[in-house]
């Protein structure tokens, strides 16, 4: 929110300005167009009135109001402008070469676009067209299309679009930021206190199940807080979230340890290595009796492939022998062997399991 | 690593330690777990208090959090780790910072989720100046390597055999099963960390150097 609130402050600051040069110029222009002049004193009645309205908003603190003030301030410079444009016959002769208002009108065009979007500055832009026809064929004394107003026309909506496009970029620039700061805090914080406390009860519960539980969601929060704002297709995400699966659907605990330069992965590799790896888990998990299981990634081949191993402390088996879930490692080398890749299992009786998965042939 | 179990003959002194770390949840926690084994002879809640309990106690070992206010764990292994054994703790197990503890002089690191016989266990070893390589370290200290290797860093990479030796750290086994895996034995497996240990030193150093060289800094 304060974010927001500060770029729009920028942005009003920079409109504050743009109106501010703009009349010094209008006012330019009247002393270098003086000769064309039929009413000198309405015209420096109306550019005061144009100057005077600056000091108002810059005064009023445009972007300290609610929206609707705001709308309200924005809509009143509009009509003023309109009024400039619209009420130049009052004032000038056909033969002046700078209409009075000069670029002022578009100050009310681009306050209407950062305050109400696009729609209404479009409809602002195309109002005040009409209304710099409207006087530009009264002074003329015949319906006035020429190729200059229609300029200025397509000058005012290209102000009223680009200016809405620009606000509306600059605010979703600064909503990303204050997501990302609040992430940030709301990481630093759970940090500190979440974290910390999840560990501290896997360290002193006796309770299996309430340890599990502790490391499940501190698996999951740091998932959350520091992978998955950043690349939510990336590898280690999908790894840990298939990890985390198997830890809850056995209660088992297992040790991951994920490279921290792993490559994203492409769709295809990520479902293989992540699918490869659940069959091997869930092997671990239900047959191997085993007190730890542990995982570890690795990019290997400068990244263009990735490294796995899936390892349980558990009973083995002799190889050759036929073992329940020798289906299961079938399964495993055909998922690795769609993508290119390579698996194998070691294992002794008594020694444990390793499952070695590799997502590109090893040399 | 249930061979060190043996290290304490009875009646043996307890390991003096010193715990530094800001929450003091965890202190109580960790006190908990350590055992008749340990005696906590002092406790800091920042770097600069650790460094002066570590001053006043010189203990054998020090347990020190890697995120503390001024200047956290790294802080605390830059300035004492030469003369002190101290083992860094994080809670997530890929910090980098870590690495830039252990190069400054810690003795090695672990994640606070480390079961309580695990972390005795560690902390014995540890106490007796031996490198504490867990799993998530060696993970660290690979991808370091890596990383140095791409970016035609220092030289001075691995050898091949600690690259196996830290590969199998990394897949979780202990330096008795790599030793039996590797016809080596388990004292020469824990000679390789130590080795590892020392390049990754090494390296950091010459990449402290080296950047200061490129940046003009004396």
């Amino acid at each position: 929110m304060t974010d927001n609130a500060s770029l729009d402050r920028g942005m009003t600051r920079g409109l504050v300005v743009f109106r501010a040069l703009t009349l010094g110029w209008a006012w330019v222009g009247l002393v270098l167009e003086r000769s064309h002049l039929t009413r000198p004193a309405l015209a420096i009645a109306a550019l005061s009135a144009a100057g005077i309205w600056t000091f108002v908003v810059t005064g009023a603190g445009f972007s300290g109001r609610d929206d609707r003030t705001r709308l309200r301030l924005a809509i009143v410079e509009v009509a003023l402008a309109g009024a400039l444009l619209a009420g130049e016959p009052l004032v000038y002769t056909a033969e002046r070469s700078q209409s009075l208002a000069w670029a002022w009108p578009a100050a009310g065009i681009i306050a209407m676009a950062i305050t109400a979007g696009p729609v209404w500055a479009t409809g602002s832009a195309l109002s005040l067209s009409l209304a710099s026809v409207a006087g530009e064929s009264w002074l003329r004394s015949e319906l006035q299309w020429t190729t200059a107003s229609a300029s200025k026309s397509a000058l005012l909506i290209l102000a009223a679009v680009a200016a809405a496009r620009v606000a509306g970029l600059l605010r979703e620039a600064g909503r990303e930021i204050s997501t990302a700061r609040a992430r940030e805090e709301v990481g630093r914080v759970l940090h500190d206190g979440v974290l910390q406390t999840l560990a501290v009860i896997q360290r002193r519960s006796d309770d299996p199940e309430l340890r599990r539980l502790a490391r499940d969601q501190e698996q999951e929060l740091r998932t959350y807080l520091f992978e998955a704002p950043r690349s939510p297709e990336a590898l280690p995400v999908h790894l840990r979230l298939a990890i985390a699966a198997v830890s809850r659907r056995y209660g088992v605990e297992i040790i991951a340890v994920l490279a921290d330069d792993l490559p994203p992965g492409s769709p295809a590799m990520v479902d293989a290595l992540a699918g490869a790896m659940t069959e091997a888990l869930n092997n671990a998990a239900k047959h191997a009796q085993a007190g730890h299981i542990s995982v570890y990634a690795e990019p290997i081949d400068e990244g263009s492939g990735v490294y796995c191993s899936i390892r349980d402390d558990g009973i083995g088996f002799e190889a050759g022998a036929q073992v329940a879930g020798r289906g299961i490692m079938d399964s495993i080398e055909r998922r690795m062997a769609e993508i290119g890749g390579v698996a194998t299992v070691t294992s002794r009786p008594g020694h444990g399991t390793e499952v070695q998965l590799w997502t590109i042939p090893t040399s | 690593m249930d061979d060190t179990d043996k290290l304490r003959a009875p009646g043996s002194e307890p390991i003096r330690v010193v715990i530094a770390d800001d929450h003091p949840i965890w202190i109580s926690g960790v006190r908990a777990d350590l055992g008749a084994d340990f005696l906590v002879v002092g406790e800091a809640a920042d770097a600069a208090a650790a460094i002066a309990a570590i001053d006043e106690h010189a203990p054998d070992l020090v347990l020190c959090d890697l995120q503390m206010p001024e200047g956290g764990g790294l802080r605390v292994a830059t300035e004492r780790g030469a003369t002190t054994n101290i083992v860094v703790l994080t809670v997530s197990e890929a910090e980098r910072d870590v690495l830039a503890a252990v190069a400054a002089g810690a003795v090695g690191y672990l994640t606070k989720s480390t079961p309580s016989r695990e972390l005795r266990d560690a902390l014995r070893r540890a106490a007796k100046g031996e490198p504490v390589f867990s799993a998530s370290l060696a993970a660290l200290v690979l991808s370091e390597f890596r990383r140095l290797k791409r970016s035609d860093g220092p030289q001075g990479g691995l050898t091949e055999r600690e690259r196996e030796v830290l590969s199998h750290v990394a897949r979780g086994r202990s330096y008795r099963e790599i030793g039996e895996e590797l016809f080596i034995s388990a004292k020469t497996v824990e000679n390789h960390t130590r080795n590892i240990l020392a390049k990754l030193r090494l390296t950091k150093k010459q990449e402290l150097m080296r950047y200061a060289l490129d940046h003009g800094i004396e």
